[in-house]
């Protein structure tokens, strides 16, 4: 009871009373539960991996990363690999530049209504569900231009990673101090010349930050896939016309085959997805939690 | 490092007017602040295009069914057949598919919230600022996991180890008394509402933390070290003054969580059983609205069942982007409740 908060009582130099000790424990108690719920938030992420690992390990074999799907004898998901860097990217330079000039805009050149109703369409759509961008693309481009294609899928990921990267760019260019602006501005450098030579250059590590956690998010994206990219066995480079697989289609349609053999696949295409999300995101967050501990 | 370049006069190498030009620079400034201008308009035009695609694509369901009948049906069947007469009609149903979705997505928050919200306790007021910024990574790593990852986990580990675990010991003691958590003691299933409720909390808890931990640190520190200093524990600070303190922002975390269990698609599918019934039982299989359209939508041929299946799709929009507003409207009030106004 040394840490016991100094109390009424201390100060009497009394006793402590019976209400005292029943504080110390009930402060006790919560402290003990509230470390006990970080433990079992984490315990699922352990259980993920382990099992993600046990079970897809040994499936991993070469011939899943060299091999198309449709074979029924040998492993294959290089159609799912090479789709996913295909679309991924894709998606990436089309939502990514949006949001990036977006963001631009609203930290360096919108007047604060701009700010205000900017912001809060950013927000709305950062809430809206991703299988909802998946039907409008389904609505549009698949309804009405493409059929099922690698595009539409590329597109459907782009609504995703477009406010993701909007407000990433926003709240990173607002740390840049207003002394470097001025400091621009003064010499007689216009106001575009210096987001883009002095302003950006600055805040360059953030804004890699926010498109790389937007590549990692439309990387792990299956649900706008579903109607768009539709998913396909066919080794598809280039075609962006034609239906396309992508590894969390591989892993959610291969898991729903009752036959060992391609759920084996499933959870082995866990393993390479889970890895490369979690990869992507450990060397990014990582950066800056190690220096907040130094 | 990118370098400003600046034009200079050959003769006399002072900076070439160039640059200072007015009407080639204001050229060029307007060119890049409407080039960058169109961004942000092309968002709004999203979030329009969003609705109008939406809407106009179900049209026939909202016309030729109507919006009533659409979300009051139980049943989902194009081409129903009348067990007494024999005759078959259409019924196309939202309701198993609404409940299903509210039902998982309240136990997620049921079980997320409490959690979520004492974890962030712990992260801000208890543990020592190592522990707390290691956690801090590790739940952040939780929300990185891909959808279908922690799918395939619930498909084939989790959803058995909930039920023969969780799913049995509430039923065995509440479920005698509350005919909603009443489990089928003959063959529980492995799938159901409940276990996409158990799913979605695992998804939602980080984002849970992520808001209750801002909106707990913004709680000013001269509160608590009011309350220290007349002699409460850490405990009695957080439960007087803390949480009373944030509670409308951790009201509104929880809110945006109840927006993402909605909407979370792919897990949900894998585990919630995909029978279009309301469920009499949270252990009973279920549909949700996310479910629905993925299981569906890239099999359906009849018009009217696929305008309803994006008619789906509108109600989970209003009711996410309706989330959305709400607790913007309400974290703003909140910042004007604490600026003293």
């Amino acid at each position: 009871m040394d840490d016991r908060v100094l109390s009424a009582g201390d100060l009497l130099l009394a006793p402590p009373t019976t209400i005292d000790l029943r504080r110390g424990l009930t402060d006790r108690f919560w402290k003990l539960l509230s470390l006990l719920a970080a433990i079992v938030v984490i315990a699922p992420l352990v259980a993920i991996l382990f099992f993600v690992v046990a079970r897809g390990l040994p499936t991993l074999t070469p011939q899943l990363v060299f091999n198309a799907a449709g074979n029924t004898t040998a492993p294959g998901a290089l159609n799912a690999i090479l789709g996913s860097l295909q679309m991924v990217p894709l998606a990436l330079l089309i939502g990514g530049s949006l949001g990036l000039a977006g963001g631009i805009y609203m930290a360096e050149f919108a007047g604060p209504r701009v700010v205000a109703i900017g912001a809060f369409i950013v927000d709305v759509l950062l809430g809206v569900p991703s299988i909802i961008a998946g039907l409008l693309i389904y609505g549009t481009v698949v309804a009405y231009a493409t059929g099922s294609s690698a595009i539409a899928g590329s597109l459907a990921l782009a609504v995703i990673i477009f406010p993701i990267v909007m407000r990433a760019t926003e709240e990173v260019l607002r740390l840049v101090p207003e002394a470097v602006r001025e400091a621009s501005l003064a010499l007689g450098i216009p106001k575009w010349r210096t987001t883009i030579s002095v302003v950006i250059p600055v805040a360059r590590a953030g804004l890699l930050t926010g498109l790389m956690l937007a590549f990692a998010r439309g990387f792990g994206e299956t649900a706008p896939l579903l109607f768009t990219a539709r998913g396909s066995n066919a080794l598809n480079v280039g075609q962006l016309g034609d239906p396309m697989s992508a590894l969390p289609l591989f892993v959610y349609q291969n898991s729903r085959v009752a036959d060992d053999f391609f759920v084996g696949q499933a959870w082995s295409a866990a393993i390479v997805l889970l890895a490369i999300v979690l990869l992507v995101n450990i060397v990014v967050r990582g950066r800056s939690i190690g220096a907040r501990v130094e | 490092m990118s370098q400003i370049q600046i034009e200079r006069d050959e003769s006399t190498g002072a900076p070439s007017t160039m640059l200072l030009d007015p009407g080639r620079s204001e050229f060029a400034e307007s060119l890049f602040r409407r080039g960058t201008l169109l961004a942000v308009l092309a968002a709004g035009a999203l979030l329009i295009l969003l609705f109008v695609v939406l809407v106009s694509q179900s049209w026939g369901v909202w016309t030729n069914y109507g919006i009533v009948r659409f979300l009051t049906t139980d049943t989902w069947a194009p081409n129903y057949v009348d067990p007494a007469s024999g005759a078959t009609s259409v019924r196309i149903g939202a309701l198993p598919m609404v409940v299903g979705t509210v039902i998982s997505a309240l136990i997620g928050l049921i079980i997320a919230a409490p959690i979520g919200v004492l974890v962030a306790v712990f992260l801000v007021e208890f543990a020592p600022r190592r522990l707390a910024l290691v956690l801090t990574f590790v739940v952040e790593l939780i929300a990185a996991i891909p959808s279908v990852v922690i799918g395939i986990w619930g498909l084939y580990v989790f959803a058995q180890f909930s039920r023969d675990t969780v799913q049995w010991w509430l039923a065995s003691t509440l479920g005698q008394v509350i005919p909603f958590l009443h489990e089928d003691p003959d063959s529980p299933s492995v799938f159901s509402v409940f276990t996409a409720g158990m799913v979605l909390a695992v998804m939602i808890v980080p984002m849970v933390v992520a808001i209750s931990r801002e909106v707990i640190r913004s709680v000013p520190m001269s509160l608590r070290e009011a309350h220290l200093g007349i002699g409460a524990t850490h405990w009695e600070v957080v439960r007087h003054v803390i949480l009373p303190t944030a509670r409308v922002g951790l009201l509104g975390g929880v809110m945006l969580a109840f927006g993402r269990a909605i909407g979370e698609t792919i897990a949900v599918t894998m585990v919630i059983g995909n029978v279009d019934q309301v469920p009499t039982s949270v252990f009973e299989p279920g549909q949700s609205i996310a479910s629905k359209i993925a299981t569906n939508l890239g099999d359906v041929s009849d018009p009217l069942e696929l305008s309803a299946l994006l008619g789906l799709g509108v109600v989970l929009l209003f009711v996410s982007v309706g989330l959305s507003i709400v607790v913007r409207l309400g974290a703003r009030r909140f910042a004007i409740a604490r600026a003293g106004g």
